[in-house]
């Protein structure tokens, strides 16, 4: 097994990579940019080496320092965890001409599956049913219009190099074909440095479902069931559970072994996740394929007993799958909650600040992953996702119920969490007991249940306040409070007063 | 110690207390028994209020309170007989500020401009996008009016709270 092994990443993923190594017996070597230093990803690992960046998400994706740093401190893999430079071939081939093994696929699984266009045509040759739509970059908007109007409206714009939501731009009519073009563009350039854009026929409202492969440097590969990822805001994934509820065993069969070919299609090597879009009628169609962990790989590990960190570290080592795929059984039921550092009542608007009090829920059945502490900042420079929350039982009721006694057990005090949001969203009748697909924030969803939430407490912060004021008014004499009304106006109203 | 008048959104509570029992607050019948049960520092506290268990994160600031609870933010206002005297002499106070002036909710850059000085818009109206936390923002008019003036610079960077754009409302 590798010695030392390297995370060129931080946060909560670093954190559990570097679990994963640790129970394998690796040392383990983490990175980091000064805005970081003060984080719990740093100090979990071995050692810790400074990334000196203009930046701090320059730190993060300079290929040169992190393979120098790889070297010096004798890592022999490197694990790129999510985002950053997970699905970048260009570091994937640095690693191997410097004989450090990159923990996930070779540059050519990455680059072809990376390349949404390209992604589309080998999967159409792999006989992979694809979302119509086009192949190549847009370049003339004449010529886009038409074949947009061939599809049918309404058109998904979306960045070929993208993900995360990043980058894209639904399109009703053609009279917002440019701007909205232009739009996705710009969002494409800035986050991953690319501008190539295509269009997709927009489906609407299906389910999105993806299906997590394992394949190994001998050309075994399984598929480890599904998770249903449906619930999405601004196409950012905020819930995600495994199994789905829609999915029999026939579907998951069939799903799993397009999954598989599309994997063996460009020579797949580590874990990986295929997405598709379900529609109302249970066809499905390739979306896009990860060529990296996902954010939301625990509720496959939870259902399946498999844990998907150590084995992308035992594949690249070299070693065989530990489980054939009539080995693959699925049990109970997982559920996913991403706890993201924003305000639901503000249209998710991102917020900041220092965590002045954290307490994480636990017990039976419940994981944190998380990659914050007390008294760390919330910082503006990446994602404002805190950690997730994952609950596990038997039934997926059951696995709902202890979700929302772990969501009101999670204590964060500081800045607005979307924790009132998921605990609406957990006893919510649609999401507990109906179908409902990726248009379920914006169509089912009452806002007003999270308000009523917050109301139904307004009386005992009102009782709060004014015994707070009561204890501390002789304190609370103004020396730094701002008067409204100027000092000399302040002054006349107390002489004529007296008089 | 006074009564007290505590507005929290559009609601108003009236507490009053007595000086023989320092942990109650009373509203109209009701009563209510406070007890601190931990300050764990940097306004951290947990209370018991009627044995409700609570845990806060309270800022004081200005007259005004902003309190955290369950992930919610509430924001008080303490008047005593005093101040409502002296409000009545006051002039345009943070209300009106809150309609009429845009402010940048968190650091961040401007990317396009929306409107222009003389726009005549509408509440909700979008004015702005600014990029923060690698997502586009697109700020919305607090109220219907006309825009006074910009003082965003496409390009340029913005801190939390500063000024974006000014309104002239009715």
């Amino acid at each position: 097994m590798f010695k030392k092994i390297l995370i060129a990443n931080r946060g909560e993923i670093a954190i559990r990579i570097i679990q994963a190594a640790s129970e394998l017996g690796i040392k383990t070597v983490s990175i980091y940019h000064d805005v970081d230093k003060e984080m719990p990803f740093v100090k979990y690992a071995d050692e810790s080496i400074e990334l000196i960046s203009d930046t701090p998400k320059a730190g993060y994706l300079d290929i040169k320092q992190i393979i120098k740093i790889a070297i010096a401190t004798e890592a022999e893999a490197i694990h790129p965890g999510y985002g950053f430079l997970s699905e970048n071939a260009e570091f994937s081939d640095a690693c191997k001409n410097n004989n450090i093994k990159f923990i996930g696929p070779d540059a050519h699984s990455i680059k072809v599956m990376g390349n949404k266009t390209a992604a589309r045509e080998l999967m159409q040759k792999a006989n992979v049913p694809i979302v119509p739509g086009t192949n190549e970059k847009i370049s003339d908007f004449d010529e886009a219009k038409k074949i947009a109007n061939d599809i049918g409206y309404p058109i998904l714009l979306k960045a070929a190099a993208g993900g995360g939501g990043k980058g894209m731009r639904l399109v009703e009519k053609e009279e917002d074909f440019v701007s909205s073009y232009e739009a996705a563009q710009r969002e494409a350039i800035k986050a991953f440095g690319d501008d190539v854009v295509y269009m997709e026929k927009f489906i609407i409202n299906p389910k999105h479902i993806e299906i997590q492969v394992l394949a190994d440097q001998d050309g075994n590969c399984i598929f480890l069931a599904e998770r249903d990822c449906s619930i999405q805001r601004r196409h950012q994934k905020v819930i995600e559970e495994a199994p789905s509820t829609v999915l029999d065993e026939e579907l998951r069969s069939k799903m799993g072994e397009v999954a598989v070919n599309a994997a063996t299609a460009c020579n797949y090597e580590g874990a990986g996740t295929i997405e598709f879009l379900l529609d109302i009628n249970k066809n499905f169609y390739f979306l896009e394929m990860n060529t990296r962990l996902q954010v939301e790989h625990p509720v496959t590990e939870l259902i399946t007993g498999v844990d998907l960190a150590k084995e992308q570290i035992k594949i690249a080592y070299g070693k065989k799958l530990s489980l054939k795929q009539e080995d693959v059984k699925i049990q109970g039921h997982a559920i996913e909650c991403r706890i993201y550092a924003e305000d639901p009542q503000s249209n998710f608007m991102p917020d900041i600040g220092r965590i002045n009090y954290l307490q994480n829920p636990s017990g039976n059945g419940i994981r944190v992953d998380s990659g914050i502490e007390q008294g760390g900042e919330v910082s503006i420079h990446f994602d404002p996702m805190l950690s997730k929350l994952i609950t596990y039982a038997e039934s997926r009721e059951e696995a709902i119920d202890k979700m929302i006694t772990a969501l009101k057990s999670y204590k964060i005090l500081g800045f607005k969490t979307v924790i009132p949001f998921l605990i609406a969203v957990m006893q919510e009748d649609t999401f507990r007991n109906k179908y409902f697909d990726t248009g379920y924030i914006e169509k089912h969803f009452d806002f007003n249940t999270i308000k009523e939430m917050k109301d139904q407490d307004e009386e005992l912060i009102a009782v709060l306040t004014a015994y707070d004021y009561k204890q501390n008014h002789n304190k609370r004499i103004t020396k730094k409070s701002t008067p409204k009304v100027n000092n000399w106006k302040l002054n006349n109203l107390r002489q004529r007063r007296l008089v | 110690m006074e009564d007290l008048k505590i507005k929290i959104n559009d609601n108003e509570y009236e507490f009053s207390f007595d000086k023989k029992f320092p942990d109650e607050v009373y509203r109209n019948d009701k009563e209510y028994t406070v007890k601190l049960l931990k300050d764990y520092g940097n306004g951290i506290l947990a209370y018991s209020i009627n044995n409700r268990n609570l845990l806060v994160e309270i800022n004081r600031d200005n007259g005004g309170y902003k309190i955290l609870h369950n992930n919610f933010r509430y924001e008080a206002t303490v008047k005593t007989a005093t101040t409502a005297i002296l409000e009545q002499y006051m002039l345009t106070n943070n209300e009106d500020e809150q309609h009429s002036i845009l402010k940048a909710p968190m650091p961040g850059m401007v990317i396009k401009l929306l409107c222009n000085v003389g726009d005549e818009v509408e509440k909700g109206d979008n004015l702005i996008i600014v990029e923060a936390m690698k997502m586009e923002n697109t700020l919305t008019s607090p109220s219907t009016g006309k825009i006074k003036s910009i003082k965003a610079k496409e390009g340029t960077a913005v801190d939390k709270e500063e000024i974006l754009i000014e309104l002239e409302t009715e």
